[in-house]
């Protein structure tokens, strides 16, 4: 088969993503907005927020040590690579949250992704995330992650959906109408069928609209499709993108550059695109990073970092405070280090999503405690978001 | 056991890929699904009469020799390193279209179909499905993908020399996986040295320890994170790994030493190291520390229950019935993990549970199944073929699983929860609208094969068989034949 003529047969509408109404009855157009961005693989916050102000960082990473980074405070600077984020630090929008991570410290990708995104301090215990559970107890409707597979941390919501740049022709009336009772009778998919149906009849009807499809499946990309979902007035509340992997820098990560600086980048990129297909709606809204753990203080044998505990966490929006960085900084010599190799999670970061939760959805406290992600307070985060 | 005729067919689809249209169901599928695990079957790019395909250029064809592995593992590193080297001598557009033509077309367009193409060519006309869905299994469980040190060369001839392993124990093939070439390079266990080795000590190189095969040798190969080892565990696992290279015909390369797998005792680690409580020492074979490990880890009553479970996961449903599990777990610690008996259990267990269990399929199975029951086969169509066109690879990606580029070494999920979403649900349905259309062009009966596909795969009472021939009644086949691959009963086995 010709993919020439497949194209030819999508006709009009499938190539559309922009401006179709979605099928998620939000609420007002003024309620805030949040994507979440999970970082797989342990992003390192030693290299994403460098500490310039401890005398051991230099040291310990002898060749991965940042070495020109954007300036934040007296302690702490910001990779080179993160050139709009530090823009949002001078517009105040931007706030970093340091020596943070979970509870969990078993230092396992998959049972540190499964802990990020359930919530849970034990790992495979949940098959709902945190996010999901959020937008269920503020019964909010569903969000949207900009990906092909359903990620752990938005289930628990049955409205919510996935949405990926396809260049498959819209399925027939017959066909879409059909879908509903032959999966009727199977809980897993039939929550499903009334979305695909709606959104083949708008693709149909849609306006013609080619894309570059290897460029639109970019993650920087796929930040605006985000954007331009979550500000439509009736538009998903929550928005999710998956960096799948590439934090794994075991190896040759590089320092202002390489491989872990152009992942930053692609971070950089995708929060500038969002803000950018945003507009207004930028001043009500919040981005904030995910990832399973950091990475080792001290660099390893082979110009890379292995498995860690505490790492940073982003935080980038218009419902940011001011800019600051938190934390309880303890740091890098190796007597100070948690298991004398790693950065201790002096503050749980399942605060600071506990914290964006109450924010996002007016979800009490105690609530979010008891339903959604346990975790242990931590005072200095009083100010983190207005 | 007698079962009833959709049963039958969905055991079928359960550990192979379903039956071509216009084969028959065997008497006992169970005895029929047993005989293909005997032996290996040979793996390639195949015609639907199961020979060889012969209308590809000469080069491209599946190495399997280690030293024609290496050598073009090595000869693509060197136009990388070059390719590096000229960026900064040539114009931009002379710059891409010279590594579009030396590197991206040879080393990873051409490299990764012909693989995928392989994979897809073999389960549907090779001579063993049931043993094709077990090796699927297998390069899943030791996952390498591209994407390390420029491993393009080494991801299929990895995935393809575990079948090799698969009539023999577990202990083999964890061995084989763990000091394979692939594998070193991937989890990067060929720059893992030792802090005390002589190669760090006099400074022939800055590597020292890298803890990325050790970890996963413990978690996902063998003894599960349940088991309760530690940190500790995984640095000593770590450094009983060092000194374990690929060599390859650079210029360290020492004539006489056969390409491949390598151990350096230069880059080990002397002494001996205590994993789970056991000293690992050899005072005049440092190489047989790893043995040992790998020995005491492959027969591990952790191993036999991590496996089981999985085996079960994978195969009969995401939550297996405890006593599936534990004939699997039984079988294995009987035999110390003879991979024959394992495999038997697995689809003893499968029978015997067929009506109470059930998986949803994986993007790559239901494609596969699709093609299977229509009676068409994948798209022949290979990069640099002028005609252009759609390619394996590519409908895998448009279907969320875009091999062979697996994102992580736990391999692609394999619960069925972990497959179902909006986006997943409709790019099948768009697809097989879309494959329908060329069917309904290329079939001799399509109504007649699609009544009869029906009746093999749909209990009389089944409620979608009705809806289905709803439809077809109003003269739509092309949304009769859609709705039938998209419906529960086809997506789940």
């Amino acid at each position: 088969m010709q993919r020439r003529q497949w194209l030819k047969g999508a006709g009009a509408a499938a190539l559309s993503f922009a401006g179709i109404p979605s099928a998620w009855a939000n609420g007002a157009a003024t309620a805030p907005r949040l994507l979440v961005v999970l970082l797989r693989g342990g992003m390192d916050g030693l290299a994403a927020v460098p500490p310039i102000g401890d005398a051991n960082y230099a040291a310990i990473r002898p060749t991965i040590a940042v070495q020109n980074s954007l300036r934040l405070d007296g302690s702490f600077g910001l990779h080179p690579s993160l050139k709009h984020l530090h823009q949002l630090w001078g517009q105040e929008q931007l706030a970093v949250v340091h020596s943070t991570g979970f509870a969990y410290a078993g230092r396992s990708h998959f049972e540190g992704q499964d802990v990020m995104q359930s919530g849970m301090p034990k790992p495979y215990t949940s098959a709902s995330g945190w996010l999901g559970r959020a937008m269920q107890v503020a019964r909010v409707a569903g969000g949207v992650s900009i990906s092909i597979p359903m990620p752990l941390i938005l289930r628990g919501n049955p409205e919510s959906s996935t949405k990926f740049p396809n260049w498959m022709p819209p399925l027939t009336p017959t066909v879409a109408d059909s879908l509903a009772a032959l999966w009727s009778k199977d809980g897993l998919m039939s929550p499903y069928a009334a979305i695909i149906r709606a959104e083949a009849a708008t693709q149909r009807q849609g306006a013609m609209n080619r894309q570059n499809f290897a460029n639109a499946r970019s993650l920087p990309e796929l930040g605006r499709l985000a954007g331009q979902e979550m500000s439509q007035p009736q538009g998903p509340r929550v928005g999710l993108i998956d960096f799948t992997h590439g934090f794994d820098t075991h190896a040759s990560q590089g320092a202002d550059q390489g491989g872990h600086a152009d992942q930053l980048l692609k971070v950089d990129q995708l929060v500038q695109n969002f803000q950018a297909a945003m507009g207004p709606m930028w001043a009500n809204a919040l981005v904030v990073t995910v990832t399973e753990f950091g990475r080792t203080v001290a660099e390893n044998g082979t110009t890379g970092t292995d498995h860690g505990v505490g790492t940073c966490c982003v935080l980038a929006g218009g419902l940011i405070g001011r800019s600051k960085v938190y934390a309880d900084w303890r740091g890098l010599h190796k007597d100070q280090l948690f298991e004398g190799r790693d950065l201790p999670p002096t503050i749980d970061v399942a605060a600071v999503y506990a914290k964006v939760i109450e924010r996002v959805f007016e979800v009490t406290p105690a609530a979010i405690q008891q339903q959604v992600i346990a975790h242990k307070p931590h005072a200095a985060l009083n100010g983190l978001l207005i | 056991m007698q079962r009833s005729l959709h049963l039958a067919h969905q055991f079928t689809r359960r550990v192979a890929f379903g039956l071509p249209h216009d084969a028959a169901l065997p008497d006992d599928p169970l005895a029929w699904a047993k005989a293909q695990l005997k032996r290996v079957p040979p793996m390639d790019i195949l015609e639907r009469d199961g020979t060889r395909r012969t209308d590809l250029p000469t080069w491209v064809q599946l190495l399997w020799r280690m030293d024609d592995v290496m050598q073009a593992f090595e000869k693509h590193r060197r136009l990388e390193v070059e390719s590096f080297d000229k960026a900064k001598r040539m114009s931009k557009e002379q710059y891409e279209a010279e590594r579009k033509r030396d590197i991206g077309t040879p080393y990873w367009q051409m490299e990764h179909w012909k693989e995928v193409q392989a994979r897809a060519t073999t389960a549907l006309y090779g001579e063993a499905p049931v043993f094709e869905r077990f090796w699927h299994f297998w390069s899943n469980h030791f996952m390498v993908a591209p994407g390390n040190q420029n491993n393009d060369t080494l991801v299929g001839p990895f995935q393809r020399s575990l079948r090799e392993k698969m009539t023999g124990d577990f202990q083999t093939l964890l061995w084989h996986a763990t000091t394979h070439p692939g594998m070193l390079v991937y989890l990067d266990n060929n720059n893992n040295t030792g802090p005390r080795s002589r190669a760090a000590r006099e400074k022939w190189t800055t590597h020292s320890i890298n803890e990325n095969l050790g970890r996963e040798l413990l978690e996902l190969f063998t003894l599960s994170p349940d088991s309760g080892y530690t940190q500790k565990d995984v640095e000593a696992v770590t450094l009983i790994l060092t000194g374990w290279r690929d060599m390859r015909p650079d210029k360290h390369h020492k004539a006489g030493v056969p390409l491949g797998t390598f151990f350096d005792f230069n880059y080990h680690e002397p002494g001996s190291q205590v994993v789970m409580g056991k000293t690992y020492s050899a005072l005049f074979r440092p190489s047989a520390k790893l043995e040992d490990l790998i020995a005491d880890l492959a027969v591990h009553p952790a191993t036999a229950r991590h496996l089981a479970r999985k085996l079960c996961v994978y195969f009969l449903d995401d939550d297996p019935p405890a006593a599936a599990i534990r004939h699997v777990e039984q079988v294995f610690l009987q035999t110390k993990g003879h991979l024959p008996a394992v495999h038997d259990a697995v689809l003893e267990m499968c029978w015997a549970h067929l009506e109470t269990t059930r998986k949803f399929l994986s993007p790559e199975t239901w494609l596969l199944q699709t093609w299977n029951l229509m009676g068409v086969g994948p798209p022949r169509t290979a990069p640099l073929d002028e005609r252009g066109g759609l390619k394996t690879h590519h409908v895998l990606s448009d279907l969320g699983q875009p091999l062979p580029r697996c994102p992580q070494p736990n391999g692609w999920p394999i619960r069925s929860v972990d497959w179902i979403s909006k986006e997943m649900l409709d790019r099948r349905v768009r697809f097989m609208s879309v494959v329908t259309r060329d069917w309904l062009q290329q079939a001799a009966q399509p109504r007649q094969t699609l009544n009869q596909l029906c009746e093999k795969h749909f209990a009389p009472d089944n409620p979608e068989l009705a809806l289905i021939q709803n439809v077809m009644a109003k003269g739509d086949v092309r949304s009769a034949h859609t709705l039938f691959h998209a419906s529960p009963t086809l997506l789940w086995s």
